[in-house]
């Protein structure tokens, strides 16, 4: 008896998991479906199976988000790379030398986690007018390559946490701060840093509002503003096209997922703890 | 926690200050390096957190528009105190703060406590991967489809047809009514993402034992769970209960992509959206300024609340 009651809770309990499943997929599933539909199916049935399904939608809305998705890789590479030296040198630095002020620099970084993009928002905005930098892609990749501070955080405890057998050897061959950074810190905090990249690289994907105000022109716009752009702007383009923009927008992100799944939730999970 | 470490800064007690200038330059001289390697994470920092945050809390006090900047005391504040569509931003904040508390506290919850209970193995995998995965879905493609859902010829409106429910169809982001919720109810069930994935992990680290001495007292699943797990995981609760608040205080992608605050002057406006059309529309990027500081000290106040209690979970570890 107490057998078959345990059971029955375990199939119960897949039984609400479905539901909440099968709401959480409705949107996502609708979304590609729709992005099959030709005009008069998109209007006249909307929540029926695409049937054909018209790929035409892909061509037309690659077309238009080909130029965004390589701002976004651009951006990314770019932005991703000089945030990571240069947050794992100030890390290393922290993490295994004494120097006059250390305390008082660190201090100082450590307030920057504290200071909410809110009241940064309308200064950046001037910063990058006062600089002409509006509808470029440095006024993206400057400010986010100064978004340092977590990876510092989480490279500081990393490096700290090393033995300091392994650096005491190096340094009695002669090496230097250098080396013991390129040879030893940097290779040992790969697997970190790769967590910390995919991070990154996704809430620059997600970020919307900034984008969308400092790099709204063909030349810079980026993979999610051009999805809004594309629905919103002049070109009025077939809804399914529009829907297709949006597949190709999130499919990036998905393919990192399914690479990288277990460094893609680790990374999140401790932007969003510790962010 | 760091100062015992500390050798070559610590200065000799009475120590001539000629003396200790001298040794303060020798240790700069002897880690010239050290200083050069952390130089770029500092002239970044300064050129765009540092001098920002101080130009966005001075202008606050100015009439700003990028060529002229004009002091102005308080008349910004003012102006956001006595402004309508500010004050309706704040409620609108409001509402969207405590829905935002029910459901951090609900769904999300209830999903990752359905399948730390299943027992281990391939099902439980499956489940936790499908409310993980949604995460990488990025929020504005979310916003998108939900702004198609709530359309006339939308999704929501389909199906209440089909139901034969014509009747309950609405403009859902057109009407003041129906804006605001509908924009809250964007993500429903609200069930996958970080939050899910966090209050999984905690249920998952609760030992076994505990619960196998409950089950031995006759006690309910129901009872296990609200008497035992639900107080082990209260300090999890509280962090994304505060991470919540940071996260929906700045953000304001939804109405700007659904309605731009509207309908009307303010229907879904949120202060984060009135800021960001105070420079986009009107280039009033004082009045900007203000909105921003005040949303600063909001969100600092939580995040020293969020420190206070990470570290009473570090202490309680």
């Amino acid at each position: 008896m107490a057998h078959f009651r345990r059971h029955l809770g375990q199939y119960a309990i897949h039984a609400i998991l479905l539901i909440l499943a099968i709401f959480t997929a409705i949107p996502l599933i609708t979304l590609v479906n729709l992005s099959f539909k030709d005009p008069y199916q998109f209007n006249v049935d909307p929540m029926g199976p695409a049937s054909p399904l018209t790929f035409e939608n892909y061509a037309l809305a690659w077309r238009f988000m080909q130029d965004p998705l390589l701002h976004n890789i651009i951006v990314g590479i770019v932005s991703i790379t000089a945030s990571i030296a240069m947050a794992a040198a100030t890390a290393f630095v922290f993490a295994r030398f004494e120097f006059p002020g250390r305390n008082w620099l660190f201090g100082a970084l450590m307030l920057i986690l504290l200071v909410p993009s809110t009241v940064l928002f309308v200064p950046t905005y001037q910063l990058i007018i006062q600089f002409s930098l509006q509808n470029t892609l440095w006024s993206l990749i400057l400010p986010y390559a100064a978004h340092q501070s977590l990876i510092i955080v989480v490279l500081r405890s990393f490096f700290a946490e090393l033995p300091s057998e392994m650096f005491d050897a190096a340094k009695v061959d002669g090496a230097g701060v250098w080396q013991l950074f390129t040879r030893i810190a940097i290779p040992l905090s790969l697997p970190v840093m790769s967590a910390m990249a995919i991070f990154q690289i996704w809430w620059i994907w997600n970020d919307y509002a900034w984008p969308s105000l400092v790099a709204n022109a063909p030349e810079a716009r980026t993979a999610v503003a051009a999805v809004i752009f594309f629905n919103d702007g002049m070109f009025r383009p077939e809804p399914g096209a529009g829907m297709a923009a949006a597949v190709i927008a999130a499919i990036p992100m998905v393919i990192l997922f399914l690479v990288s799944m277990r460094t893609f939730v680790a990374g999140i999970t401790a932007g969003a703890l510790k962010g | 926690m760091m100062s015992q470490e500390l050798t070559i800064a610590k200065p000799i007690p009475r120590a001539k200050s000629s003396q200790r200038v001298a040794t303060l330059v020798e240790g700069v001289r002897r880690n010239w390096l050290l200083y050069v390697l952390i130089l770029p994470t500092f002239l970044f920092s300064i050129a765009f957190y540092y001098y920002p945050m101080a130009s966005g809390i001075y202008h606050s006090f100015t009439y700003w528009d990028i060529k002229r900047t004009i002091w102005i005391g308080f008349e910004n504040y003012q102006r956001m105190f006595d402004d309508p569509v500010a004050l309706a931003a704040w409620r609108n904040m409001l509402t969207i703060l405590v829905s935002q508390l029910v459901i951090v506290m609900t769904t999300p919850l209830l999903g990752a406590a359905l399948v730390a209970h299943l027992r281990p193995g391939l099902a439980q995998y499956g489940w936790r991967m499908m409310f993980v995965m949604p995460i990488v879905v990025p929020a504005t493609v979310v916003v998108f489809v939900w702004r198609w859902f709530y359309g006339g010829d939308g999704g929501l409106n389909t199906i209440l047809r089909a139901l034969g429910l014509g009747a309950l169809t609405h403009l859902w982001l057109g009407e003041n009514a129906t804006a605001l919720w509908a924009i809250i109810g964007t993500g429903f069930p609200w069930v996958a993402g970080l939050n899910f994935l966090i209050y999984l992990a905690a249920l998952q680290s609760i030992p076994e034992e505990l619960l196998d001495a409950a089950r031995v007292d006759g006690a309910s699943a129901f009872r296990r769970f609200f008497q035992i797990e639900l107080p082990l995981i209260r300090n999890q609760m509280m962090v994304l209960i505060v991470l919540t608040f940071i996260f929906y205080l700045r953000s304001f992608d939804a109405p700007l992509i659904m309605t731009n605050g509207g309908p009307g002057m303010a229907g879904t406006l949120v202060p984060g959206l009135q800021m960001y059309r105070a420079v986009r529309d009107d280039l009033d990027l004082g009045y900007g300024s203000a909105i921003g500081t005040v949303l600063f000290v909001v969100t600092l106040g939580l995040m020293l609340i969020n420190q206070l209690i990470s570290r009473r979970q570090k202490s309680d570890a």
